[in-house]
Order: C-alpha cells, then sequence, then structure tokens
C-alpha cells in the first residue's frame, strides 16, 4: 500500500500541491491527472525519493519513506520514464545496464511479444524505430523486473489505440501489481481503478 | 661519455619565435585561446625556471621530508587544477581527489622505487620527484578528462542514472555505465600513446636521458618502466577519485546534488 499524506510540494515559482492526501491499495491502479506542467511527474519522483516535498509523509507497504529505507522502497519499484528519452540504443543496451539475468531476459523476451515489439529487439538501433515503439520495449525491460509496483509517466502518450490495447492485455494479465500512473488520456483513465486530480 | 650541448639563453628566446605559427594560426581561424595561450607560456618558462632553482636545493639536501612536502604540493596543485578544469566545485572534491594523489603515488614510488629500482634511499630526490612528477602530470591530465566526463554525463544523462536506480537493484549498478565510461575516456588516449610510442612519439624523459648522456638501452629501460608507473598511476587515480567523489556528490537519498558544477 502506498500512503501519502499532507504532501506539500513546490518549486520557486510554482506550488505542485498543498495537503496533498491520497492512498493506493495493494494491486489498485491509479492515475494521477491533471493538466500539463502541473507537476503529476514530479509527484511520482516524489514516491521514488528523487523528490523531496517541503512537508509530509509517505509511506509505502508500512516503511516511512526516508534515507534509510529508500534502497527497500525503491526495490519495490520500476518505473518508466515520461517519452523515455533515455541515452540507451538497443534492447540489449538494456538487458546490460540493468543486469538481467537468465530468467529476467527470457521474460523480457515474452513481454516484448505481449507488446507488439518483438521484432524490434536484439541489436536493433533505437535509431530504427518510434518513440512509442521505445517506451514499449524499456516498459517491457521494466516488467521483467518483476517488482510489485509499477509507476508509469504517461505511459500512452506516444502511442495508437492498438498498441493501447496491448499494453491493457500485457498489464491486466499481471497479477496483484500496484499501478500509479500519470496521464490525460480518456482511454487510460478509462482503464485505470481511480483517478486522482491533482 | 659524450658532453651534452648546452642551450644558450638566445638560443632559447629564438625556439620561442616559432610559437608565432600557431598564434597566427589562432587569429587566422578567430579561435580565443590566444591570450590563454601567452599566459600558459609566460606561467611554464616562470614555473620551470623556479624550479630549476629550487631543484638544485633540493638535489643538494635530499631531505625525506622535504622530498615529500615538494611531492605533496605537486599533489594539492594537480588537485586545485583538477577541480577548477572540470568545472566542479572545490567543497566536495579537494579532499577525495587528494587523497586519491597520496594513495596513487604511495603505492606506485613504494613499488617502482623500493621493489623495482630497489633503491636503499626511496625518497632520493633524483628518482622520487622527477618519477612522482611524471606519473602526477599524466594523471593530471587523465584524470581531468575522465572527471569532465562522469560528472558531465551523470548531470546531462540523470534520468538514465534515475531509471537505474529505480529499475536496477542497487547504487552501485546505476553507476556502473557512468563510470565505464569515464574510465574509458580518460585512460583511452593513454593507451593510445602507449601502443605507438616509439614509432610516431619518442617520450620526452627518453630523448632527455640520451640528450644527458645515457645509453639508449639504459633510456629505455627507465622509459618502460616510467610508462609502467603512469599508466598504473593514471588509473589508480581515476578510479579513486571517481569511487572516493562519489561519496560526496551524492546525498542520502542517492540524489545527485545540485551545486556539484561551479556556475
Amino acid at each position: 500500500m502506498i500512503k501519502c499524506e499532507n504532501i506539500n510540494l513546490s518549486f520557486p515559482k510554482q506550488i505542485v500541491c498543498e495537503n496533498f492526501s491520497f492512498e493506493v491499495a495493494t494491486g489498485e491502479s491509479v492515475c494521477i491527472s491533471g493538466p500539463s506542467g502541473k507537476g503529476k511527474s514530479s509527484l511520482l519522483k516524489v514516491l521514488m525519493g528523487f523528490m523531496i516535498p517541503q512537508s509530509g509523509k509517505i509511506q509505502v507497504d508500512g516503511l516511512d519513506l526516508n534515507s534509510d529505507t529508500i534502497a527497500t522502497i525503491r526495490n519495490k519499484m520500476i518505473w518508466l520514464p515520461q517519452n523515455s528519452n533515455l541515452p540507451v540504443d538497443s534492447a540489449d543496451e538494456l538487458v546490460v545496464l540493468l543486469q538481467m539475468k537468465e530468467e529476467q531476459i527470457r521474460k523480457f523476451n515474452q513481454f516484448l511479444e505481449q507488446l507488439g515489439v518483438k521484432e524490434y529487439g536484439g541489436d536493433r538501433s533505437f535509431n530504427e524505430i518510434s518513440g512509442g515503439q521505445k517506451q514499449r520495449i524499456v516498459l517491457a525491460a521494466c516488467l521483467s523486473l518483476d517488482k510489485p509496483i509499477i509507476l508509469l509517466d504517461e505511459p500512452v502518450s506516444a502511442l495508437d489505440d492498438y498498441s493501447i490495447d496491448l499494453l491493457f492485455a500485457t498489464l491486466g494479465s499481471l497479477p496483484n501489481k500496484t499501478i500509479v500512473s500519470t496521464s490525460h488520456n480518456k482511454k487510460w483513465l478509462d482503464f485505470c481503478d481511480r483517478t486522482i486530480e491533482l | 661519455m659524450k658532453e651534452i650541448v648546452d642551450i644558450g639563453i638566445e638560443s632559447l628566446a629564438l625556439g620561442f619565435l616559432l610559437m608565432i605559427i600557431p598564434i597566427v594560426g589562432f587569429i587566422y581561424f578567430q579561435v580565443k585561446i590566444v591570450k590563454e595561450t601567452l599566459i600558459a607560456l609566460f606561467r611554464m618558462v616562470i614555473q620551470l625556471s623556479l624550479i630549476a632553482f629550487y631543484l638544485e636545493y633540493i638535489f643538494e639536501w635530499n631531505n625525506a621530508w622535504v622530498n615529500v612536502a615538494w611531492v605533496s604540493v605537486m599533489i594539492l596543485v594537480g588537485t586545485f587544477t583538477t577541480i577548477k578544469r572540470a568545472g566542479l566545485t572545490y567543497r566536495f572534491f579537494i579532499l577525495p581527489f587528494a587523497i586519491s594523489g597520496f594513495i596513487s603515488i604511495l603505492i606506485l614510488d613504494a613499488f617502482f622505487l623500493g621493489f623495482v629500482i630497489r633503491l636503499d634511499y626511496v625518497f632520493d630526490a633524483r628518482y622520487f620527484i622527477p618519477i612522482s612528477g611524471m606519473v602526477l602530470g599524466n594523471a593530471l591530465n587523465h584524470n581531468i578528462v575522465g572527471i569532465s566526463n562522469y560528472f558531465n554525463r551523470l548531470s546531462k544523462e540523470q534520468e538514465l542514472y534515475y531509471f537505474l536506480l529505480i529499475n536496477g537493484n542497487s547504487r552501485k549498478n546505476s553507476l556502473a555505465p557512468f563510470i565505464r565510461s569515464a574510465i574509458k575516456s580518460g585512460l583511452n588516449p593513454l593507451i593510445a600513446s602507449m601502443s605507438v610510442i616509439g614509432l610516431i612519439s619518442l617520450p620526452g624523459m627518453m630523448t632527455g636521458q640520451i640528450l644527458g648522456g645515457s645509453s639508449p638501452v639504459v633510456a629505455i629501460k627507465y622509459q618502460i618502466l616510467i610508462m609502467l608507473a603512469i599508466f598504473v598511476g593514471c588509473s589508480i587515480n581515476l578510479m579513486l577519485s571517481i569511487l572516493l567523489a562519489n561519496r560526496f556528490a551524492f546525498d542520502s537519498f542517492g540524489r545527485i546534488k545540485s551545486n556539484l558544477f561551479k556556475k
């Protein structure tokens, strides 16, 4: 379970949230929604300990998020960054960077197939494929790590309807995963159990 | 042994005439490094002249404490230069880079002067100072390249670091690609120069020894040793600098500190 209580997060020229509280139950899929630039991605970064709110309390599976627990909390999570502009050139490079084990590589290939990007795996350069295809490959790599909490930053922004359906089918096949995402895509909002307005 | 031909002050001054060619080139291509070049040239002349003067005394005294103090000053100057040239802030990096410099020199001098050359007196100024200087001078250049590459990439590719911090299984793994790239970029030029040494480059130390009257065989043996010392010294210094700097460059949440770079 993820629990955020009275989060106050602001930048020098922007208030992201004031006394913002929400809970996400284990196995629930929740989408943080709101206009562009409001700070949805920042809120995900707060959950990962990349941004520290001015005040408030964050708990993940009963652990208070702090410098002592951060490594344990991060080990429960996977994160798909927005647009996947990662400086990575191929699926093979992802395997090396994430130091995947044999079982994870097998799952990676399985997810590549489920997400419709199997042909772009291996050493094929990401320069030859679209942003959406790269994003699905990165997601397949993350999913193969098999962690209980999935954080997705704008997961469908670069996907067409067919690819979105493949993504739904893939995520739907994963039992008991907690999903926290950001998006303002109608189809994605309908897929999630609940929407949290920022 | 042949007497070495001394260079007169006029001949030395004549050598400076050759600098006109690159300076004209810089002006022609509007490369704004003329002022920097002239300052560096001036500093080189002053520093080397002073060193000639100091070394005369240091060689004469040949006192272990004075020699160690001299090498310590070289390490500290190297530390400050690395930080400045890499565009980093002093407060986080003086300690890790200075410790790396001291450890690498300690290992190298103990090994090469004590075990390989087997000097009775390892602090002998004629060996201890020039060999430490050669290693430190080279380590400085390669450290600047490697350290700049490391922190620039970490800063520009923060998202990859954070991606690996979450999706990888440890902080060590998330830094691994950045460390690999820094070591490669820092040491590649040294590997390249080592592979062509004697073919398209005759190293300064060897040339100096031959000009000074040593036999080429002795000069080459020293050159091989010094190349080994330089390579090992640069590698130890760069790897240690990165590892020790990591203890100061990240906060308790593993985030890259925002004030690592000089504004």
